[in-house]
């Protein structure tokens, strides 16, 4: 199909010039990662976060390693964001986020992702030279939002990772226009709650956040005799290929990229700053570039024909047979 | 002044007759409550907790619908005879959204369009940015609702899950996280910039346990649900009848007979998970918040809305 999307891709903490270089080969176009520098760390810890990730494995943290990618990024003809992306920002994190930014911007990021509805236009006015992306976690439900967003500065809007296939087909059949990007999710790690209205955080061991140590699979019908477990089929059929998803243990999208490259989806999401991208990345590549119809190639690709068919996975169920 | 106001679910205003006449919070009828027993539960430590004075006055406003859940929204017809009834009763209604997706845009449009026939100055909270930015063209009332209230609900402190030696320098991170997690956005110029951009006046808040800190005089009116906290939720609804996770819309409406108690491996408040949606009971610090003079009205909440 050879779309011309571009795939962005998240990096972990840890990332260092040469796993950069491994990503891009796989087929990543840009980069996002968190930015948590010793001066923000030395006034409000990790535990309040100017990025929605509270565990320092999720974070990039000397001005040194942020160089040291965005160089690397630079050589290999990528940009790359910075998250500044907390649903709310205060009057101190704002402080410390302009020197965060200021800092992201001298080494080299070309862009940031906010999620404060409220900060876009400072954002775009103290930094004229970045580009703007609006999370998915501030909630871009309609184009209203839309139009609201981009009226404030913003430049690329990011799709909550819940919003269904007619969802964005509407919003984005009334927003498109000259110079405005649009991201959406395609694969990668999922998230058990919805983004911009998940007010709680990632703060607690891995393992046992909130919306990890407690799985839907707990949830029971409170009959008249014993509970009854509500947990789906297709979870059963999740567990069953455990170890047997090169891609991870997310969500997926690759049968829908025609259908997104079609309504106006410029870039394509793989998120990174907490799990390996690398797998991802090259399904995505393989399927944009591939010249073979997206579907079959897909399932053929992921090689895990109950989980396909239960549609239990799919970002966009509707499309998955196309 | 504190306004009183109740959150009730429309199709069981007409179970209320004795509530809208009088408009006495004893009034509300409970005994439905049980079937999920820690609403009932909650709302009977809300009335004791209620300053007596408070308790008596009479309702002025019901809130109507589901902010958390699609599956939950109200008919058009049952939600205008809800306003009609509590127009009627000299009530006054405030329509609750939850995030409308662009699919459901013309349809809201239409039914606040017709809502505003048939009541004068009718409130309108909404949950997402692009709808309240659009509803003071339609002639309502705008109110930024509780999803846009976005402080963190039990954010984690470096005090409680992180044991380390308490030094000068870490009581000082420490102190310096529960300032800004509890910076409250109704006065944070940049936020308050936005919600006057859509003539909102006001900002519909919750308890949370680290505390509301306002710097200056809120330039929002602010109103406090009571007694649950909203800590998270999402579309995908595994409560939901739907063969799988994808298709959360077709729904038998399980959760209005089931429930959770989530258990979390760290202290925390009492939760419980309705739905897709988790909440937290505030009841222990409903003494702590009543008292705050920073509200001018209560929204009180018989039972989830969900």
């Amino acid at each position: 199909m050879r779309a011309a999307m571009k795939i962005v891709a998240g990096l972990p903490g840890r990332a260092d010039a040469g796993l950069l270089r491994r990503l891009a080969e796989a087929g990543a176009d840009e980069f996002f990662l968190g930015y948590l520098p010793a001066a923000w760390a030395a006034e409000f810890g990790q535990e309040f976060s100017p990025n929605r990730r509270y565990r320092s494995a999720s974070q990039v943290s000397t001005p040194r390693a942020l160089e040291g990618l965005c160089s690397e990024a630079r050589r290999l003809g990528r940009a790359v964001t910075v998250a500044f992306n907390e649903h709310l920002v205060t009057p101190a994190a704002w402080r410390q986020g302009r020197r965060l930014i200021r800092q992201a911007r001298a080494a080299g990021v070309t862009g940031v992702i906010v999620a404060d509805p409220a900060i876009i236009r400072m954002v775009a006015d103290d930094f004229p030279d970045l580009a703007v992306h609006v999370s998915g976690d501030a909630g871009l439900y309609n184009a209203a939002a839309g139009e609201l967003f981009f009226a404030q500065g913003a430049r690329r809007l990011i799709f909550p990772r819940e919003l269904g296939w007619a969802e964005l087909r509407a919003t984005l059949a009334a927003l498109a226009g000259p110079r405005r990007e649009f991201e959406a999710f395609i694969m990668g790690e999922p998230c058990v709650y919805d983004g911009a209205r998940c007010f709680t955080e990632h703060g607690y061991s891995l393992g046992r956040d909130f919306c990890v140590g407690h799985s839907v699979k707990l949830l029971y019908r409170l009959g008249r005799g014993r509970p009854e477990p509500l947990v789906p089929r297709e979870e059963r059929l999740w567990e069953r290929y455990r170890g047997r998803r090169p891609w991870g243990w997310g969500r997926c999208g690759l049968c829908a990229i025609p259908h997104l490259a079609k309504i106006g989806v410029t870039h394509l999401k793989v998120p990174g700053r907490s799990s390996d991208a690398l797998e991802s990345i090259r399904l995505v590549r393989r399927v944009l570039d591939a010249a073979s119809p997206a579907g079959p190639l897909a399932r053929s690709l992921l090689d895990v024909p109950e989980l396909c068919a239960s549609r239990f996975l799919c970002y966009y169920p509707e499309l998955s047979h196309d | 002044m504190i306004e009183l106001t109740v959150h009730l679910d429309p199709p069981r205003l007409s179970g209320q007759k004795r509530f809208l006449s009088s408009r006495r919070l004893q009034d509300i009828r409970t005994e439905g409550l049980a079937d999920r027993g820690f609403e009932a539960r909650g709302w009977a430590r809300l009335l004791e907790a209620l300053p007596p004075e408070l308790a008596c006055r009479p309702v002025t406003r019901v809130y109507l619908g589901s902010e958390f859940c699609p599956a939950l929204g109200v008919p058009r017809r049952e939600l205008e005879r809800a306003v009609d009834s509590l127009r009627a009763n000299g009530l006054d209604a405030t329509v609750v959204l939850g995030p409308v997706r662009q699919t459901a845009v013309g349809g809201t449009t239409a039914l606040l369009r017709r809502l505003t026939r048939r009541s004068q100055a009718l409130e309108v909270a909404a949950n997402d940015w692009g709808t309240l930015a659009g509803l003071a063209e339609l002639g309502v009332v705008p109110v930024a609702g509780r999803l846009l209230f976005r402080m963190k609900r039990l954010p984690r402190f470096s005090a409680q899950t992180r044991p380390a030696p308490r030094t000068p320098r870490w009581r000082a991170v420490l102190a310096a996280q529960m300032k800004e997690l509890s910076r409250c956005p109704a006065d944070i110029p940049w936020f308050t910039r936005l919600l006057r951009a859509a003539d909102v006046a006001r900002l519909d808040t919750e308890i949370v346990p680290q505390g509301v800190r306002l710097e200056g005089r809120s330039p929002v009116k602010l109103s406090l649900l009571l007694p649950w906290t909203y800590v998270t939720g999402g579309g995908h609804c595994p409560v939901s009848d739907a063969p799988g996770l994808g298709q959360p819309l077709r729904c038998g409406r399980a959760c209005r007979e089931s429930w959770i108690v989530p258990r979390f491996p760290y202290p925390t408040w009492p939760l419980v998970q309705v739905g897709h949606t988790v909440f937290a009971s505030m009841s222990a610090l409903l003494g702590e918040y009543l008292r705050r003079r920073i509200y001018d009205r209560y929204v009180l909440e018989p039972r989830l809305p969900m």
